[in-house]
């Protein structure tokens, strides 16, 4: 059953533009350690004697779905159209990985030909990889056919970095899309490289290159706005707001730029806070953020905006 | 372990993990525990350590159940089904 009316968002079919594989294939167990190790914490407070190993073991059994089935059983459920799969690249920043990240960008690539029309892909690399990881990421729009670079500064490089400049020039090139993490993650992970007002250069730089900012009704909400609101070629993404206070939301509709927020839902993390249906209808609720919203802008938050950000994408002429 | 029946421990654990709001609702087997409850997934996790410890069953091995349950319908039935289980 799908819990958000049609009528909702008649004539657009919506895009979820923050998914990742549900998997430790390609999240490394370091990085959900930390994760459960808070939620620990959180449960000791309230004089539950939580075993971590027990925790660990009924967080993980939602991160089972490497081929990404029962996510787009899911997405069937809810009414979303095509999710967007971000592949963060964990391999330089953290131990414990199973694959390589060309081994982790080559599956998102079969899950995509397994599931034809249902998922775009923005791959991730690492700068420090240096000219292999540029080469990788070229390959990745090139020969596997994605549409975007996931930058997840939190493994110790901001988002203005000039390292990740080459790979800026090939995303420009391309004409696809920038998403980056802003805000907390794994304590496995720095935060201090994660603010959105750290992209600024950047955006100046590439004034023809558009960057979405993940979580950003979520974490730094006034830096996200600020960079929203003035920098034309800056998005950001509602990712997260299972958690958060919805009122954020609301008032970033009130902003000014209510055709730069792109609805997100970041599964699989919050997958124990309800299945895709629920999370939209969290959303949909009498009183909540959408509210305020006419048709058209309705329609560019369920996926007209990112649409047209994903439909300028073109191999380069060649030299 | 409780002597009460399963159902009436199970509201009781569930009201505990309730936001104050909803304290007045009712709880019936049929309600979602996240839509209809407002449990958060911390709730829910917290939700399971008390069964575990209420009912002295073992949810280590039940992971996948344990993630999928809905609604308190749900909960009564994998206690049922645990402490069944459990049973010399």
């Amino acid at each position: 059953m799908t819990l958000v009316p049609n009528a909702l968002v008649d004539g657009v079919d919506i895009i979820d533009t923050h998914c990742h594989i549900a998997s430790l294939d390609f999240i490394p167990s370091s990085f959900l350690d930390g994760v459960v190790e808070n939620m620990r914490l959180a449960l000791v407070s309230q004089g539950i004697r939580a075993d971590a190993n027990k925790l660990r073991g009924i967080y993980l059994a939602k991160y089972q779905d490497p081929e990404c089935d029962e996510l787009v059983a899911e997405m069937d459920a809810a009414g979303i159209a095509q999710s967007v799969l971000l592949a963060p690249d964990f391999t330089y920043a953290l131990e414990g990985g199973r694959l390589t990240i060309e081994e982790i960008l080559l599956h998102h690539k079969s899950v995509c030909e397994r599931h034809p029309g249902r998922f775009y892909v923005f791959g991730g690399v690492d700068p420090r990889w240096g000219t292999d990881g540029i080469d990788l990421f070229e390959r990745s729009l090139r020969e596997l056919g994605f549409h975007g670079l996931k930058v997840y500064p939190p493994c110790g490089f901001h988002s203005s970095d000039p390292r990740l400049y080459p790979y800026y020039e090939i995303c420009a090139q391309w004409q696809v899309p920038v998403l980056i993490h802003i805000g907390g993650t794994s304590p496995a992970l720095a935060f201090d490289t994660a603010s959105p007002v750290m992209l600024d250069k950047a955006a100046r730089d590439f004034p023809q290159l558009n960057f979405i900012l993940a979580h950003g009704s979520v974490s730094y909400v006034e830096e996200c706005a600020m960079m929203c609101a003035f920098r034309p070629n800056v998005y950001l993404d509602v990712s997260g707001f299972q958690t958060a206070d919805l009122a954020m939301m609301d008032q970033l509709f009130r902003r000014g730029f209510p055709h730069k927020v792109l609805f997100g839902t970041d599964w699989p993390l919050f997958r124990h806070q309800g299945r895709q249906d629920e999370c939209l209808a969290k959303l949909a609720v009498e009183g909540g953020p959408l509210d305020q919203l006419r048709h058209h802008q309705l329609r560019a938050f369920f996926g007209g905006t990112l649409r047209t950000l994903l439909a300028t994408r073109a191999a380069p002429a060649a030299a | 372990m409780s002597t009460a029946p399963l159902e009436t421990t199970v509201e009781r654990l569930v009201r505990e993990v309730m936001p104050r709001r909803l304290q007045q609702a009712p709880v019936e087997p049929s309600m979602s525990l996240r839509g209809e409850l407002g449990i958060d997934s911390l709730g829910l996790m917290s939700l399971a350590f008390r069964l575990e410890e209420e009912f002295c069953i073992d949810l280590m091995g039940h992971a996948d159940e344990v993630a999928n349950v809905q609604t308190v319908g749900d909960v009564h039935r994998l206690v049922h089904l645990l402490g069944s289980s459990a049973d010399p």
